[in-house]
């Protein structure tokens, strides 16, 4: 399918640009540039100042009018050659260098313009989204694992634990998930070095998300094990652990896999949430949230609206999970509905003419 | 037949424990002890100082503690907040009222909008399709983002920013109130349609190949009665469900929209008081919205039993 | 005089996406007179659904259909609108579907649905009327009753009242009683028989039992690969009785006083409640022998034969196999011996796996004790001999339970079964809803192995007619309690209890060669 083509390509953009965010970013994310702050995308050009045709890519770079905050002359931009291929030098410790994928002479090209200070939007933009993803993957990836051992021990075991986990799970859901994981968070320390914080944003994430997909993959495990081929395997004599792993864990593994692709985008909202409010990734890291929180003065979106860049970035890759997450729940024998009907806690079609078995 | 209704409210009731000591919890597990920051506080009088000093006292047990809370929150009162210098119940009680009528607008438009546009049939489904998938992929927050920018653009509104720290005013001209609404609720609307829609698409597309409604069909019946008759009644019971969902987060959804809108609900004041760790509104706060929820599952559970006449009868 | 309903020369191929095209009718022709019961005779995947679709109006949409007419009462079907054609259907026309329960609105009371059918004068009188005219003595209770509140029987009653409710000339059933039990499909048969004789309404009765086609419609048409062809009476199957066994063997299996309840337990009110399901049970089966307990549905069939393959623990009694007491943790051995089949055919077997990886599965939980170092290749060479014992093709070893046909799935199941070696046999209404043809096939191989390999089997079933050939002994489980046994030749001659003769007169004549 057409749509399925159009998200593997911009998985696999998206995955190249993050893995290779020290390549592709042109600057260091952190680095400041007094001179330049709110600098708009800078274009390139083909033609030198007199018209002549020119090879090499001309950045054009528009000059501060002295004396005014954040104005650019409109005439005679200075026409600054593009260099490709770059090893340039991190400015905190000049020993690491980068292999960029192009840079100017004395500088970076800001391609989508700078922020406040003066820093990359590109840049910060490639970081950021790296850091963001990898926060929402690992806290998605916690928090399944989670729901599924949950799910197949609630609808395995008996009926005790059963009822135990599900109340659980309920008040877990109960709690406006926002809220809670705002509260939650400002009750951790709020300086904590950056790594932590970003790790903690993960698992606060994690602790909060795993309920609901455990809801639905425990009503999955509590299916399958009503099945006539588990109840065969029990009458053949099966063990609990065969049938977890030839009955359970392939009927779960795509249900699963769906709800990991559903909470993926959950997450990169929540760690955008926690970040724009300040609770979430801070200095030197960066991160989308963290980029969108110089956008809560509206006044500033709109006189600089290259600052809106990870939403622009945010929307194909949201839309790039969400079409996976559509096909990995259509493939799966579950259809939405059944999903739904577990979800929901609906009652099945009872079985005509049979007496009530319970085992 | 009562049984299995009477279970659902023990769940609920036992859900809402489990929230209730969540609750107690933040507000105890608050960090530092803010007595002393309290005592220098010039707008406070003694005798709160005193209420709220009695009701943590450290040497108390958790249990005891816990129980004068709950009888606290159940008299309506649920303490002060320490940056307004009122009480919690005065503050949020108009916030909350704002805050259920945007989201009762905005989920009445979605559940509106999501309705019709799902029923259409033939090749125009792949349009609302289409559009489902598109809102679908733009995240709440962002949404009402670019709706606020693209009416900025339009009106050349002057921006509207949040000063959720002044004390609530009321809207006093009916005309404005409703001017401001609209937008919020319109963000609102688009945020939670999608999810409707997509919901109400599949529903009706599983109903559609339902034996009873293929037998309607067979047996010849007029289309509008296969449609009032059949098609919605078998469709209905994860839609009862999504919407006691849409029920329960009334105060809760509405976050995000209402900051950036500047509304004067919930949201906004939730927020600056988990910043300024203002704990007993949070804690009243998260503790009112679990309620609402508690409840609109509850309400969901209610009608899908009048709904469906086989869940009337499923023992628990 | 002109036929109620005509049709010459209908084709019908299903065209998909993938430019090929299955032909599932190829130029049917036939008439049906007013007043006439015709039953269309055919196997699953014949294409008779598609057949009655295509009278309705209805046809699936990706179908493509030729037709050179189709004449309902004078009328030319073909050109009609569609609006025209489910005013048709709503007037003229009755359907009744296989599945009675799900074909009505679980949300909705019978009366409502009725009322639907009914003319929009019609008051509340005559739909009580339309129900007692179906045989419902109590019409109040059932007309207010929900769709699952009713029996599967009552269910198809209320169907047949719904299709007959506008006085149509054509009643089209559709299986119309192969969902339920002998008993009720015995009721529904003489319903429609009593119907016949007093409405003079045309039916078309389509079936793939021959049985119960002649036992009702004036001529029987063949619907085989989308062609209609001669109907034959079926020959008889011959089949060797078993010699009985020459000295008196030991029993496999003996069942001593087996009771069993099923216990609600509740918070309030605090006195659990008991539903008794089996009452003191006795049974006993020797090798090579096979023992048929037969009763209606809701006798505790299930229940037995859940407890004798150990699923059900609940029970008090005592079960031996091999003289040796079965416990609450069965030997393993015991539980490789006994094996069981279902009905459930879609069920039994998990969709995600290969036929090869379901038919493996008792091996991985009994590995076999040989270290031979060749022995993945045996296991190999025993499911393949398997899976051509029960006539499938090894090709059929890549291929998942959905792409099976139901007998195909049955047969894998029987496989399954078998790859053990068991010296029991335990099927629970396992020929139930197959086809006739299949059903012969499946009680030979089973005959085979009693043959070679003694194995006993016991057959749970309703179906009376299909097992008592077989059989070498019948009882009769009526609400829980063995009411009746005896020699399978004698049962005919000799059965008294009320019990019995009513499943006996619920058998259909089998339509054989004379």
């Amino acid at each position: 399918m057409s749509t399925t083509r159009i998200a593997t390509v911009l998985i696999a953009l998206y995955t190249a640009l993050f893995l290779f965010a020290d390549f592709f970013a042109v600057a260091d994310p952190a680095a400041i540039d007094p001179s330049l702050p709110y600098l708009p995308p800078e274009a390139i050009r083909f033609t030198s100042s007199s018209g002549r045709f020119h090879l090499r890519p001309l950045l054009v770079r528009r000059n501060p009018i002295a004396g005014q905050f954040a104005a650019y002359s409109q005439q005679q931009p200075a026409l600054i050659p593009l260099r490709f291929f770059v090893f340039t030098a991190s400015p905190d410790d000049p020993s690491t260098r980068h292999l960029r994928i192009c840079a100017i002479s004395d500088g970076a090209a800001h391609f989508l313009g700078t922020d406040e200070f003066g820093r990359d939007v590109w840049s910060r933009l490639v970081y950021g989204g790296r850091l963001t993803l990898l926060i929402s993957l690992s806290a998605a990836l916690a928090a399944t694992l989670v729901a599924l051992a949950v799910g197949i021990v609630a609808g395995y075991s008996g009926p005790l634990a059963d009822s135990a986990l599900m109340r659980l799970v309920e008040a877990c859901m109960a709690v406006p998930w926002l809220y809670l994981l705002l509260a939650v968070r400002a009750l951790l320390p709020l300086r904590s070095p950056p790594i932590v914080a970003a790790a903690v944003c993960a698992l606060v994430m994690a602790a909060i998300g795993w309920a609901r997909p455990a809801r639905i993959l425990r009503g999955a495990a509590h299916a399958a094990r009503q099945s006539a081929y588990v109840t065969l395997a029990r009458a053949t004599g099966a063990s609990p652990w065969h049938i977890a792993r030839w009955h359970l864990l392939p009927a779960l593994a795509p249900l699963a896999l769906t709800q990991f692709t559903v909470l993926v985008p959950q997450f990169i909202a929540g760690e955008i949430a926690l970040s724009y409010f300040g609770l979430g990734v801070t200095e030197p890291l960066v991160s989308w949230g963290d980029m969108l929180a110089a956008a809560q003065h509206l006044s500033a979106i709109v006189q600089y609206p290259w600052l809106m860049a990870p939403i622009w970035a945010m929307i194909p890759l949201f839309f790039a999970i969400h079409i996976f997450a559509d096909r990995s729940s259509t493939r799966s024998p579950l259809t939405l509905s059944s999903v739904t009907r577990h979800w929901y806690k609906l009652p099945r079609q009872k079985v005509q003419g049979e007496s009530p078995v319970r085992f | 037949m009562i049984r299995s209704f009477a279970t659902r409210i023990l769940h609920a009731l036992i859900t809402l424990f489990a929230v209730s000591w969540l609750c107690f919890a933040l507000q105890q597990a608050a960090p530092g002890d803010y007595f002393t920051t309290l005592s220098l506080e010039p707008g406070l009088s003694a005798r709160t100082l005193n209420a709220i000093r009695e009701q943590s006292d450290p040497h108390a047990s958790l249990v005891h503690r816990y129980v004068a809370w709950c009888a606290a929150m159940l008299h309506g009162d649920m303490g002060q907040s320490l940056a307004y210098h009122m009480s919690v119940y005065a503050l949020l009680a108009p916030r909350i009222l704002n805050t259920l009528l945007l989201s009762l607008a905005g989920l009445a438009g979605a559940w509106l909008a999501g309705l019709l546009l799902a029923a259409i049939p033939g090749r125009s489904a792949a349009v609302v399709h289409a559009l489902s998938a598109l809102l679908w992929s733009i995240p709440d927050p962002v949404l009402a983002f670019l709706l606020l920018l693209a009416a900025m653009r339009l009106h050349a509104m002057a921006p509207l920013t949040l000063d959720a720290s002044s004390p609530f005013t009321s809207f006093a001209v009916a005309g404005t109130f409703t001017r401001a609404l609209a937008l919020p609720a319109l963000a609102m609307t688009l945020g939670y349609l999608p999810l409707v829609l997509r919901h109400a698409q599949s529903g009706f597309l599983a109903a559609r190949i339902a034996p009873a409604v293929e037998a309607a069909e067979v047996h010849g019946l007029p289309p509008h009665t296969v449609w009032f008759r059949y098609i919605f009644p078998e469709a209905a019971n994860p839609l009862i469900s999504l919407f006691g969902l849409g029920l329960g987060s009334l105060l809760s959804a509405s976050l995000f929209v209402e900051v950036l809108f500047g509304w004067p609900g919930l949201g906004p004041l939730l927020l600056n008081a988990i910043l300024q760790r203002d704990i007993s509104v949070v804690a009243a706060g998260v503790l009112i919205s679990a309620l609402v929820l508690i409840s609109g599952n509850l309400i969901a559970d209610l009608l899908l039993w009048l709904h469906d006449p086989r869940l009337r009868e499923a023992s628990a | 005089m002109q036929p109620l309903l005509s049709v010459q020369d209908l084709s019908l191929d299903y065209s998909d996406s993938s430019q090929s095209s299955a032909s599932v009718l190829k130029n049917v022709n036939f008439v049906i007179q007013k007043g006439e019961t015709v039953g269309l005779l055919g196997p699953s995947g014949s294409g008779k659904t598609s057949l009655l679709r295509c009278i309705l109006g209805m046809p699936a949409p990706a179908a493509r259909i030729r037709c050179a007419a189709m004449r309902f009462e004078d009328r030319d079907l073909l050109a009609l609108p569609s609006r025209v054609r489910r005013t048709l259907r709503h007037r003229r026309m009755g359907f009744i579907f296989q599945d009675p329960v799900s074909h009505l609105s679980p949300y909705r009371r019978v009366r409502s649905q009725l009322r639907d059918m009914l003319p929009s004068a019609a008051s509340n009188t005559d739909l009580l009327d339309a129900l007692h005219d179906i045989g419902f003595d109590q019409p109040m209770r059932i007309a207010a009753a929900y769709p699952h509140q009713l029996s599967g029987g009552e269910a198809q009653r209320v169907a047949i009242a719904q299709a007959l409710a506008a006085l149509p000339s054509l009643l089209l059933a559709d299986e119309p009683s192969s969902a339920l039990d002998s008993v009720t499909q015995r009721r529904i048969l003489d319903l429609l028989l009593q119907l016949r004789a007093e409405q003079q309404i045309a039916m078309l009765i389509v079936s793939h039992d021959p049985a119960l086609l002649s036992a009702i419609a004036n001529r029987i048409l063949v619907l085989r690969a989308g062609s209609l062809v001669d109907y034959e009476p079926l020959p008889q199957r011959r089949i060797a009785r078993m010699p009985a066994p020459a000295a008196p063997s030991s029993p496999l299996l003996e069942v001593r006083g087996l009771n069993f309840s099923y216990t609600q337990h509740r918070l309030w009110p605090r006195a659990p409640r008991s539903t008794p399901v089996l009452k003191g049970i006795s049974l006993s089966i020797e090798p090579g022998q096979c023992l048929a307990i037969i009763g209606a549905s809701g006798s505790g069939k299930s229940t037995l034969a859940r407890s004798i393959a150990g699923l059900e623990r609940r029970f008090t009694g005592d079960i031996l196999f091999k003289g040796e007491y079965l416990g609450p943790s069965r030997p393993r051995a015991v539980r490789a011996a006994i094996q069981l089949i279902l009905q459930d055919t879609v069920g039994a077997l998990n969709p995600r796996l290969t036929v090869a990886d379901i038919l493996a599965e008792p091996l991985r939980i009994h590995p076999p004790r040989s270290t031979s170092p060749d022995a993945p290749g045996s296991i190999d060479t025993d499911i393949r001999a398997l899976l051509n014992a029960v006539s499938l093709p090894s090709a059929y070893l890549t291929r998942r339970p959905a792409q099976l046909s139901g007998g195909e799935r049955q047969r894998v199941s029987i496989a399954r079964a078998l790859i053990l070696k068991p010296s029991l046999l335990l099927l629970d209404e396992a020929l139930t809803g197959l086809d006739h043809d299949l059903q012969e096939s499946i009680l030979a191989l089973v005959d085979r192995l009693r043959q070679e390999r003694r194995l006993a089997c016991i057959h749970f079933t309703h179906d009376l007619a299909r097992v008592l050939r077989s059989a070498d002994r019948v009882a009769v489980l009526h609400h829980g309690s063995a009411v009746e046994s005896l020699p399978a030749g004698a049962f005919l001659r000799e059965a008294r209890h009320p019990a019995s003769l009513q499943l006996l007169r619920a058998m259909l004549p089998d339509p054989v060669a004379s």
